[in-house]
This record gives C-alpha cells, structure tokens and sequence, in this order.
C-alpha cells in the first residue's frame, strides 16, 4: 500500500509543482516571516529539512492545508463504499482472484 | 500489533544500510562523474572514490577531466585526491572542504579514448569559439605565371589604357584645329588690304580713326596668336606627359601584373601561416583550463529551477557559507611543456560555488622547476563575487627545451629542437571582455623544418629557418569570447621575408622583363599612333610662328 501510494502521490505532486513552488516562494518571501526564516536556517536541523526549498516548503502547507478536508471527505467516503459498495466488490472476480493470491496472503501475515 | 518491534522491518532496515555502506562509493563516484561532466560540458571519469564518515574524508582515485575543445586530451588528471571536509555542514547541505591535496595534477595530458559527449543530453557549447580567431594559414607561393595567359586576360585593360591616351591626345588635337582654322587667313589680308585702300582716298580725319581700327584688328590678332603660343606650351607639356606615360605603360603594367600574381610583397605572415594549426591547439588548451575555472566560479545569474526542483531561498546566516568551499587546496603535479617536465607545487584558496555567497575570491599560486634548472611560476585571482574580474600570470624562464612542434602541417612541420624558452603570458577577463597576451623568448634554438612538398617556397623556408638561433613570438588574444580578435607576431618574419624576398626579386625581374618586351610589342601599332598624333603638335609651333610674321610683315608692309 505504503508503495503504491507513493507512487500515485507523486505523480500527483508533481502535477500539483507550479502551485507548490507558488506557495512556497510566496512564503519564504513574505516580509513578516523574515525573522522566523531566518532564525530556522540558521539551524541545522532545519537546514537538513530543507524548508527553505520551495516546493518542499510549498508542498508541505499544501499538504497540511489539504489534510482535513482531505481527512472528512475520506471518512465519508469511505463509509458509504462500506455500506453500499464493498460486498458487491468482494463478490467480484478480481476481488475473489486476488484474495487468494499469494502476496496478499503473505501481507496479512507481516500485519499480525 | 502485538509485538513492539517487527522484525522482518528492522532486517528491511539493516539490509538497507549495509546495502548503502556497501554502495556508498559507488554513488559518490557515479554522482560526481555525473554532475562533473555535466558541468565540465565533457567526460569527467573517476577510477573510484572512498569515503570515511568518522574521519569525514573523502578520497578520490584517479580523476580525469576532459578539455571540451580538445576531446583527446585531459584538462587535467590527478592520482589522488584527498578533501577534508565539514561534517556538520553536510546537514546543512553544504559541501565544506576545509583541507584539500591535489597529489600528482597533469595539465593536458592525452587520453586513450574521446573525452566528447556530443549529442548526450547535457553536450555543452565552447564557451569560447577558436574558430572565429583570424590567422593567416596560406604560406605564399613562388609559382611564375604563364606571360601569354596573363596578358590574354589583360589585352583588354592594357588596349583601354593606351586607347584613353589617344583619346586625350585626339581631343587636344580637335580643339588645336579649330583654333588654327580661327586665325586670319589670306581672305583676312584681302579685306584688310581693301579697308586700306579705301582709307586712303578717305579726308585726314576719318583715315585716322580707320587706320587706329584696323591697328587695332590686327593687334587683336597678334595677340590672339601670342595667347595661343602660350597655350600650346601648356598643352605641349601635357603632350609630353601623355607619350612618357604611353612610354612607361608596358613597365607599369608588367609591376601591376607581377603585384596581381603575389610577386610584390605579402610575406609578412609566414610564420603566423606555418604555425597558425599549432597555436590554435594552444589556443583551444589553455581556453579548456580557462573555461573550467569559470564554470566552477560561475557567477552568472542562475539558470530557472526544473519542473520538481524548486527553488532554493538563501537567509542570512552567522556566517555566510556557499553550496561548496575549499577552503585550501594544496597542489603538486607535473606540467609538460616543450618535452620537459617541470615538478610544480602550490595552492589554491577559496574556491566557492556561488561565489557571491563567499567573502573571499578563488586565488592560487603554483612554482615549480625542472630538474635542467628552468622555473614555472603561475600566480591568479578569479573574482567572480560581483562581476567576472579575473587576473592570471604564467612565466616560465629559461626552461630548456627538449622539443617544442610549432606545426605539425604536412605542407611544412617544423619543430623546435633544443634552446632555451622564456614565456610570460597575462590573462585577464573583465566582465565578457577578455586580454591574453603571451611574449615568448626563445634563445640558441635548433629549428628543424621538413615538407612534403617540393615547392621553391618551402625550401627557401627551410633553409631560412635552418640558421636561426634567437627569435620571439607574441600572441595576444582581446575582445569577447564569442568573437576573439587575434594578434601575432614573431621577428623570425624578418629573416623568412629577406630570403623570400630574394627569391622574388630574382625571379620578378626576369618575368617584368619578359612581360615588358610582351606588353611593348602587343600596343606598338597605338604607341605609334600616338607618337604620329605628338608630332602634330611639335608642328603647330611652326605654324603659329609663320602665322605671326605673316600678320606682323602684313601689317609693316601696309601701314
């Protein structure tokens, strides 16, 4: 899962680079923040971070600032493909072929 | 979720840190083979690299760098080198070498293999274009010319010459005929004969106003004839120098003909035409070091951030560090240089990248010698914090020299064998604008030239050069890197010019000679043509003067 997503989140990313680099510029320019900027670059754990990278710094707000919405709608969403979804998915083909594949059986023994 | 730890990710994870322990070389060597040759616009091969975490010292074994210009050979080479770096900096991202050793640095060594990597993803421009450097490359030629042919393309000319006389001479005559046909005549006489006659019969009065009018009409005429005797001097005169330039036509064309065939002058490049291969190589060598350095001090304004990059914001710091610093690099290598090898060591400071965020420019120092008594000194500052403002010195004094080749040409190699070389070469660049100039002394040399070809030239050349000890070269290169403007000069010129100048004194004057003699019998119908339209003119003086006592007898005779 842990590499599928990484995957799918960056190319989604990538897509969203402009906006990022937009926001991250946007913010290590800002005048008010000068003094905060400075005081963490001039740290090394910080520095090792590299927040004063603009996509990493614009993408990190983008990211934190996604995540509640983000976190709402996935709850709800979610809910509803249990209740209304999920028991016609596993009754499906693929579902039922993939069930009993050897490399989800092997992921359920690392979880235990 | 039982157990604390899961023991399939803690093997996951010791795998991965061995797997890196055991790579890690590998990746340093890959990354900065990588990056090197993309910065360098040519291969830049490492044999291997050994990092020690604990002692923070990286090792670098064999490193080669490419000369983009010159894709056979290496800008430089070194065994090893070891940097001494910053530990705590690498947190920071920034690469701090504090000590650095350059062991055994080779400038322009050959390679086995193309160190080019045209049509690669990063393949580089030169930064600066040799090509556009304006030498001279023709050595010139001593070839006689076929006479007939040469004046077959030149009877046209030589016919419009002579013709252009004629027609001056023709016109002259015209406005001369017209003027004689003015003069009074036997029906002017008649008439003045008449008016006296009737004057005479005339009272004292009116006899003495018509005899004043008709003093007067034969005065107007002897002064007429008088203004034209001094005419006809003047045009005489002009006469005279249109036949003396008809006369002097053949020589002057057989002169002309000789300077259009390269028979005259045009021998002061000869030595800047055998050797100008050569010193492009030069050129193109020392411009690969040139171009290296300030790439690595590159102060322009950095290119826009790839897609996935972005951009790094720089803050003020405690102390302001840049990407990349060596503090102290200290150098020894080997530099071969006229089949010598001279031993050099020295050291080089603040090298930073960018270097505006350093407070210090890049400087080096190097000295070095042979082991026959020459001395290499080489002294720079590359100021790139603002704007590019480096300075680099270069001499060498009496270096002995095993062999130098000054061209490699098959129409004429020459090599020198033996002397002793003094260089002291000035490099500047002041913004885009670069100032080279090199001033080279080469003292008791052994000058040996060969050629394929048989030409007069060459040989005359080779012995020329045969029997000269002492000569000097300067080069000097100014203008912008795109468009270089080139100056050269040696006084072996001098002594190559004579002994070619000989040569075609000897054989000019036998081919003037021929050419005259050709050109004075193909116009001898117009030349003496124009000699009968001179002798008109030597009559007219006759003329005039008969012309003159005729009015003057007339008017004794009837008044």
């Amino acid at each position: 899962m842990f590499i599928v997503s990484l995957g799918l989140f960056t190319v989604f990313a990538y897509l969203l680079d402009p906006l990022s680099d937009t926001i991250g510029l946007s913010l290590l320019h800002a005048p008010s923040l000068q003094a905060l900027w400075t005081s963490l670059y001039n740290n090394d754990l910080w520095r090792l971070l590299a927040f004063n990278n603009s996509l990493v710094l614009g993408s990190a707000v983008l990211a934190l600032a996604l995540s509640p919405p983000i976190f709402w709608a996935s709850c709800f969403v979610v809910t509803r493909y249990r209740q209304h979804i999920l028991s016609w998915v596993r009754k499906t083909h693929l579902a039922t072929w993939l069930k009993s594949g050897k490399l989800i059986a092997a992921y359920n023994r690392l979880g235990h | 979720m039982k157990n604390w730890i899961r023991w399939w990710g803690l093997g996951a994870f010791i795998c991965i840190v061995l797997l890196w322990w055991l790579l890690i070389d590998v990746v340093i060597k890959f990354a900065l083979e990588t990056a090197g040759t993309e910065i360098n616009g040519a291969k830049v091969e490492l044999a291997s690299a050994d990092l020690q975490l604990m002692n923070a010292q990286l090792t670098l074994h064999q490193l080669q760098v490419s000369n983009p210009n010159v894709p056979m050979e290496n800008a430089f080479e070194s065994s090893m080198i070891d940097l001494e770096f910053d530990s705590l900096r690498l947190l920071r991202r920034q690469f701090v070498v504090n000590r650095m050793t350059i062991n055994d640095l080779k400038i322009n060594t050959p390679r086995a293999s193309s160190g080019a990597i045209g049509g690669r993803f990063f393949s580089k421009q030169k930064t600066f274009n040799s090509d556009n450097l304006k030498l001279a490359t023709a050595i010139p030629g001593l070839s006689l010319p076929d006479t007939d042919t040469l004046l077959a393309e030149e009877k046209q000319h030589l016919q419009n010459q002579v013709q252009e006389i004629s027609k001056n001479l023709q016109t002259l005559e015209d406005q001369w005929q017209k003027r004689i046909d003015e003069l009074p005549n036997d029906d002017d006489f008649k008439t003045y004969k008449q008016r006296w006659q009737i004057l005479k019969e005339k009272d004292w009065m009116e006899k003495l106003q018509g005899i004043r009018q008709l003093q007067k009409d034969i005065d107007h005429d002897l002064n007429t004839i008088s203004s034209l005797d001094k005419q006809l001097k003047k045009d005489l005169l002009t006469v005279q120098q249109q036949i003396h330039k008809a006369q002097q036509l053949p020589a002057k064309e057989a002169d002309r003909l000789l300077a259009k065939v390269g028979l005259s002058n045009g021998t002061r490049a000869i030595s800047e035409a055998i050797m100008s291969g050569q010193i492009k190589q030069w050129i193109q060598q020392a411009s690969g070091v040139s171009t290296l350095a300030n790439e690595t001090n590159n102060a322009s304004e950095p290119a826009p951030p790839a897609r996935g990059k972005g951009q790094w914001v720089h803050f003020n710091e405690t102390q302001t560090m840049p990407d990349a610093l060596i503090r102290n690099a200290n150098i020894n290598g080997q530099l071969a240089l006229a089949g010598q090898i001279i031993n050099f060591q020295g050291e080089a400071k603040n090298l930073s990248h960018p270097p505006q965020r350093w407070h210090q420019p890049a400087q080096f120092n190097l000295s070095g010698g042979t082991n026959k008594g020459g001395e290499l000194y080489a002294e720079g500052i590359l100021d790139h914090r603002h704007s590019v403002n480096d300075t680099i010195l270069f001499s060498v004094k009496n270096l002995p020299i095993n062999i130098i080749k000054l061209s490699k040409s098959q129409t004429l190699s020459l090599d020198m064998q033996g002397g002793l070389a003094n260089i002291q070469s000035n490099f500047s660049v002041k913004g885009s604008r670069i100032d080279w100039q090199t001033n080279s002394q080469f003292n008791q040399v052994d000058l040996k030239a060969s050629s394929q070809s048989s030409s007069k030239t060459n040989s005359i050349i080779i012995d020329a050069l045969s029997v000269i000890k002492d000569f000097s070269i300067s080069i000097g290169i100014s203008g912008t890197a795109e468009n270089p403007q080139l100056s050269f000069y040696s006084d072996m010129d001098k002594l190559l010019e004579g002994a070619l100048n000989n040569e075609i004194k000897k054989q000019s004057a036998g081919l003037k000679n021929k050419l005259q003699k050709k050109i004075t019998a193909e116009l001898a119908p117009q030349l003496q043509k124009l000699n009968e339209q001179s002798d008109y003119f030597s009559s007219l003086e006759n003329k005039l003067s008969n012309k003159q006592k005729e009015i003057e007898k007339f008017s004794k005779g009837v008044l």
